[in-house]
Formats: structure tokens, C-alpha cells, sequence
């Protein structure tokens, strides 16, 4: 014997908060889509380059502010 | 913080009276965007200050720059823009319930990179934040002799004084007045200083708003919004929010223009954008010549485009043809007759990059080579290159750079999206010394006096601030309450922002012929006087041992003497400020002994004046004198 199956009752949550249980969903839960899965990565020579770069103009700019400042 | 409130309050209503003029014609020309608000807001404000801009002119030119005809076009403007506002909210909300029925709120949902992470967002926002409050401190300051060092400010109240256009003479930094000046001119009719420097505020919060729409078809909205916020960071452009000068607005302009120009070249969009491109555009080269120098790479750009894309030849120039035009006439309206063009106050070549062009810009545009290239955005290199490049070989004041500052922002905000592609550990070391040089911007920027902050809050009088640190302002006070309708100065010193009364500058060398002719005081005076002029306003050095002993001195002496102080100036040397009356103190008609007699009892009468006026706490000295001085000047 089949039983009805009674349907899904729909719960009207207001919009408010549907919109904190997306924004925990999305702060909590990895992302589904990865935009970058096929995007090649940059070459670790070229990236560590790049970085000490940035470290360098980054200490170099610390110590001027420090002497600007005080 | 009442005279603070009131001067927001006055800048509230110039920036909706701004708005409800450009956002009509938007609406005319067919561009205004039926969903973005944001970019609605801005091209409406951009298009609203030219055209205000042009009005004012107008007023100036037919002698009629009156400040109750300027308060009443106002209140006009005004009522209109709240209309427009509350339509524009209307649609929006209308906009708003259909658009979240059919899907939810994304805004870039083709793009293949991922949304800023959320830290980033609230540091850059909080960052930015807290820019905006010490610059606003800084412009809720009155304006002091190293702001109106610039000269833009004397020049919109000599219009305000004159009621028309004045042709300052060849030594000033400013001779012709130009759109920033109109703006500057409708702020001292609204309130005082304080408004004026509070547009310029705006203008960098338009600068900001700018950015985001110009790097939003690059990046995204949500990127965008961080590179707008890079550019607020940058140290110099958050100080020169605080200062009545004219770069931040130029690089406004600037950006306004790159936008519209992209809106109708990038993306196929309709030939009224190149309207509103040459409006703005025209507007950046009333502001400043250097407009011109950003015009030149985008020429290039639009040129080639024009030879790539043979189905679109057609559209790009007559599109191109129109805006040039456009962007022609309202500039050449602000530009004639031509000058010679200012490099600023400080022409020398870039010396700290740094703090003109942001650190973290500077340090993370050169990785563009090291990653994928974005579409479009090459175009946007390129023209920020060639406008550095070219600056830089002019030795222009570097201030003027300000306009690249948005370019680069965009460029390396693509560079910061890019870094999720590096090694893990490469990426860490990226982010964190890029945080370190945001925090270095941060602290340069945050950084400000500590009376300004008081003066901001309201826990220092205005005039008590002004009294300490404006060298003419003690001299102001006293002819803006002695002088008459009809009196007019010719003064030593080139701040005069402060005098209600026409006042003429007169550069050194007039000052040197005159005392070279030797003349004796009674000749001197019958000469100025048949110049039209009746008090003589002096600032001469002191030497080391604390004299001045130059012939204008001497003479000075033996006038009838209003004020005599010495102060500080703002190049650090000690001068002797000197507001003489063209009348000999030792006339045969007085006696010696009354000369003194009024003479004290009108310094005393002032100096109570003087008392009671800062005690009110308003904004300017006030041009009303009262009748009881008139009469002691008059008898003497």
C-alpha cells in the first residue's frame, strides 16, 4: 500500500532573516565554486620575487613613517 | 561645534543644489542610470558643479556676484534637488523590489574571481573612515595663511568683495578665476572659509566615489569599492582634502571624465556619454591647465581605437568630435583670456613619490607583469604612465599628480586580486607587507594637529585659533571694523582673505620703486591717494636685532597708524604688520596731543570690539563697524 506523502510545508521566513542565514552560510561554509580552479598559479620564482618586493618597499616605507612620525 | 554644524549644514545645501542641477540634464541627455545609485549620484554632481560653475561665472562677468542673489539661486537649486532625491529613492525602491524578486543581489556574477574577503573589506572601509574624520577635522579649520598660501581663496573673495571679476596683478599666483574659484566663491557666500574647504573635502569624497565607478566594469563593484578606498588612503590627497587648494578636484574631474569617456568608448554606449565626458572634461581644464596633459593619452587611446575597431570609426569620432568640443568651450571659458600656466606653489620635481602617489599603489602597480593581463585595463596604465611621465618632466608641482592616483589604484588592486594565485606562503608574505604599508598611509594621513581637532569639536573659538596662528587677521579685524564703503587697501602682504574691504596686492617690486623715489610722507600719500587707495596694510621683516628699518617703515611712522603688531609669518620669518591710514598723523589742523588721544581711544574701542565679536564666535570678521568708532576715526 503507497501512503500519502504529504508535501513539504513551505516556511515563510521574512526577508531579514534570510539574509543572516545567508550571510552566516557564506562566512561559515566553503565556497561551492572555486574561481580559480582554472586559473594556472603563478610561478613560485616570479611570486617570491614579487613578495620580497613588496617586504622590502614595506620595511623601507615602516621605518620612514617611524622617523616621520616621531 | 555650532559654528561647525552650520558650515556642514551650508555645504549640505551647495552639494543639493549641485545635485538637482546636473541631474535634470542627465535625465535630458538620456544617460542617468535607472539602477545604479552610485553612479547616478556622481555624474549628476560632476555635471551639477560645472554647470554651477558656468552660472556663477556669469554672475561675476555681468558684475551682479551678489551674496543674497547667490543664497536665493541657492534655495532654488536646493528645493529642486530634494525633489530630484526623493524621485530618484522612489525609482530606486521601485527598481530594488523587482530586481530582488528575479534574483538575488550580485553584482558581478560573471566575473571569474572571487569577492574581496570580508576583513579586507571592513579594514579598508574603517581605514577610510577614519581618513575622512581627520580631513574633515582638518577642513572644519579655519583657513590659515599656509592654506590661502595658495591664492585661490583670495581670489573668490575678492569676487564676493568686487561683485564681479578683477584682474589681480602679474605677481599673484592666480590672475584669471576659474571654475574652483566659483565653487570657492559660492561657499563664502553660503558661510565662510570653513564651507569652502569643506568643498574641497567633498571633492575628495567625489574622488573616492570616482574611483568606484570607473574601476567598477574593471573589477567589480565590490573591488572597486577597495580601490576607492586606496585612494583616499594615499597621505597627500587626504591632507589636501583638509586645504582650499585645487588638486584634489582636479584629479575628480579628471576621473569623472575617464569614466563617462570609458562608459562610451568601452562599452559601445551611447554618444550623449561623450557629452557628459567633454562637460566634466572641461570642467577638469577649468580647474587647472593639467587637465590637458591627461587629455593627451586618452586622445591616443581613443585614436586607436578608432584605426582597430573600423565598425565603430564612425561612432568614435563623432562621439570624440563632440566631446572635445564640449570639454573646449567650458574650459576655454575659464581659461580666457590665456595666462601663463601656474606650476603651483611648489615647482620642483617629485621628491618623496610615495606620498603623492600612495606607497602601496607605487609598490604593487609593477606586479601587472607578473600576471594576467585584464582587459582594459592597459588603457588605463598607459594614460596613468603617460600623465606621470610627462608631469615629471615638466617639474610640475607634484600635487598635480593627484590625477594618476585612481589609475594606479585600479591597476593594482587587479595585481592584490591576483595574489590568490601565488604559493601560499609567497601570498601571506604579500598581504602582510602590504598591510603594513596601508597602516604606514594610514598613520601619515591620520595624523593632525591637535588644535585642529579643538578648533573641529568646538572646544576653541574660531577667532581665538585664527588670532594665534593667522598673521593678518588682527589687522583684518580692525579695518573690517574701521573702514568704510569706498575704502580700499593696498597691501605688503599677499593673505588677504580675510578683509571684507577691496584690497589690492602689490608685489615687491612696487614697494621697492616706491622707496626708492624717496619721497616724503606727504608726497607718498598724495600719490596713493591718487590711486584711489586709503590705507596702506605692511609687512616688513624684522632684522636680527629687531627693527625694520626700511624706508615704507619710516614713513609708515609718521601716518596715521590703525594696528601694529608683530607676528610670525608663514615663512617663518618675524614681520611687523603695519595698517596705516594715507593721512599724516602730524597735520597742522590737529593737535599732537589729540592724534594720541584718538588714536588710543580707538585702539581701545576696537580692542573691546574686538572682545565682544570673538565672544559671539562668528565666522569672519564682520564688515559692520559701529557707529561709535566711525565717529572717534572721523574726528581724527
Amino acid at each position: 500500500m503507497i501512503a500519502f506523502i504529504q508535501p513539504p510545508v513551505k516556511t515563510t521566513r521574512p526577508p531579514a532573516l534570510r539574509q543572516v542565514h545567508r550571510l552566516l552560510a557564506t562566512t561559515l561554509l566553503p565556497t561551492r565554486f572555486d574561481p580559480l580552479s582554472d586559473a594556472p598559479p603563478v610561478a613560485g620564482w616570479k611570486a617570491w620575487l614579487f613578495a620580497g618586493w613588496l617586504a622590502a618597499v614595506a620595511l623601507w616605507g615602516g621605518i620612514q613613517t617611524v622617523m616621520d612620525l616621531f | 561645534m555650532l559654528c561647525s554644524l552650520v558650515s556642514i549644514f551650508a555645504f549640505l545645501l551647495l552639494s543639493i543644489a549641485a545635485f538637482g542641477l546636473g541631474r535634470p540634464l542627465l535625465r535630458y541627455l538620456g544617460v542617468g542610470h535607472a539602477t545604479d545609485r552610485l553612479a547616478t549620484t556622481v555624474f549628476s554632481l560632476g555635471v551639477g558643479l560645472t554647470v554651477a560653475g558656468c552660472v556663477l561665472l556669469g554672475l561675476a562677468l555681468a558684475g551682479v556676484f551678489f551674496v543674497p542673489l547667490i543664497v536665493l539661486l541657492t534655495m532654488l537649486g536646493c528645493c529642486w534637488g530634494l525633489v530630484e532625491v526623493g524621485n530618484l529613492c522612489l525609482r530606486l525602491s521601485e527598481n530594488a523590489g523587482e530586481v530582488s524578486r528575479k534574483e538575488p543581489a550580485d553584482e558581478s556574477p560573471g566575473r571569474p574571481w572571487a569577492r574581496p574577503p570580508r576583513w579586507l573589506l571592513f579594514c579598508v572601509t574603517a581605514a577610510s573612515v577614519a581618513v575622512c574624520a581627520a580631513s574633515l577635522s582638518g577642513a572644519l579649520t579655519p583657513p590659515t595663511a599656509d592654506a590661502a598660501f595658495e591664492g585661490r581663496l583670495d581670489l573668490a573673495q575678492r569676487l564676493l568683495v568686487e561683485h564681479r571679476t578683477v584682474d589681480l596683478p602679474a605677481g599673484s599666483p592666480c590672475t584669471t578665476p576659474r571654475v574652483i574659484d566659483m565653487w570657492y566663491g559660492w561657499a563664502l557666500a553660503l558661510d565662510g572659509g570653513v564651507c569652502a574647504q569643506l568643498v574641497h573635502w567633498g571633492l575628495g569624497l567625489l574622488l573616492m566615489l570616482a574611483t568606484v565607478v570607473l574601476a567598477t566594469p574593471l573589477l567589480g563593484r565590490a573591488w572597486a569599492w577597495v580601490a576607492g578606498g586606496l585612494v583616499v588612503l594615499t597621505p597627500e590627497v587626504s591632507r589636501q582634502m583638509s586645504l582650499p587648494t585645487e588638486s584634489v578636484a582636479l584629479a575628480a574631474f579628471t576621473t569623472l571624465a575617464l569614466a563617462s569617456w570609458w562608459q562610451a568608448v568601452a562599452h559601445g554606449g551611447r554618444w550623449p556619454w561623450f557629452v557628459v565626458a567633454g562637460l566634466v572634461a572641461g570642467s577638469a581644464m577649468g580647474i587647472h591647465y593639467a587637465a590637458l596633459l591627461v587629455a593627451l593619452p586618452v586622445g591616443i587611446l581613443w585614436a586607436w581605437r578608432a584605426y582597430r575597431r573600423t565598425e565603430q570609426r564612425r561612432f568614435l569620432i563623432h562621439g570624440g568630435a563632440v566631446a572635445a568640443l564640449t570639454a573646449v568651450g567650458i574650459g576655454g571659458v575659464f581659461s580666457w583670456p590665456p595666462t601663463v600656466v601656474s606650476k603651483g606653489v611648489a615647482s620642483v620635481s617629485i621628491g618623496d613619490p610615495s606620498d603623492y602617489l600612495g606607497m602601496v599603489l607605487l609598490a604593487a602597480v609593477p606586479g601587472v607583469v607578473l600576471v594576467r593581463r585584464l582587459r582594459g585595463l592597459s588603457a588605463v596604465l598607459f594614460a596613468a604612465v603617460a600623465y606621470i611621465s610627462v608631469m615629471d618632466a615638466l617639474a610640475w608641482d607634484p600635487k598635480l599628480l593627484f590625477p594618476a592616483v585612481p589609475l594606479l589604484s585600479a591597476a593594482a588592486i587587479w595585481v592584490w586580486i591576483e595574489l590568490r594565485r601565488f604559493p601560499r606562503a609567497a601570498r601571506r608574505v604579500a598581504v602582510a607587507s602590504l598591510a603594513v604599508m596601508l597602516t604606514c598611509g594610514l598613520a601619515k594621513a591620520v595624523v593632525r594637529p591637535p588644535e585642529t581637532w579643538r578648533v573641529a569639536l568646538g572646544l576653541e573659538n574660531r577667532e581665538d585659533y585664527l588670532s594665534r596662528c593667522e598673521p593678518t587677521y588682527p589687522a583684518a579685524v580692525m579695518a573690517n571694523r574701521l573702514l568704510r564703503p569706498g575704502d580700499r587697501i593696498l597691501s605688503q602682504e599677499r593673505r588677504l582673505f580675510y578683509f571684507d574691504c577691496p584690497a589690492t596686492y602689490e608685489n615687491a617690486d612696487r614697494f621697492l620703486a616706491f622707496e626708492r623715489a624717496s619721497l616724503s610722507a606727504d608726497d607718498a600719500i598724495k600719490r596713493l591717494r591718487g590711486e584711489g587707495y586709503t590705507h596702506l596694510l605692511l609687512a616688513e621683516p624684522i632684522d636680527a636685532e629687531g627693527r625694520t628699518n626700511s624706508r615704507l617703515s619710516l614713513l609708515a611712522d609718521e601716518m596715521f597708524t590703525l594696528t601694529d603688531y608683530r607676528r610670525r609669518a608663514a615663512d617663518g620669518r618675524v614681520r611687523r604688520y603695519q595698517l596705516v591710514a594715507l593721512r599724516s598723523a602730524s597735520r597742522p589742523s590737529r593737535r599732537p596731543d589729540d592724534s594720541n588721544h584718538v588714536g588710543n581711544s580707538a585702539e581701545t574701542s576696537i580692542r573691546n570690539s574686538f572682545g565682544r565679536q570673538s565672544a559671539k564666535g562668528s565666522n569672519q570678521p564682520s564688515a559692520r563697524c559701529s557707529g561709535e568708532i566711525f565717529s572717534v576715526v572721523s574726528a581724527g
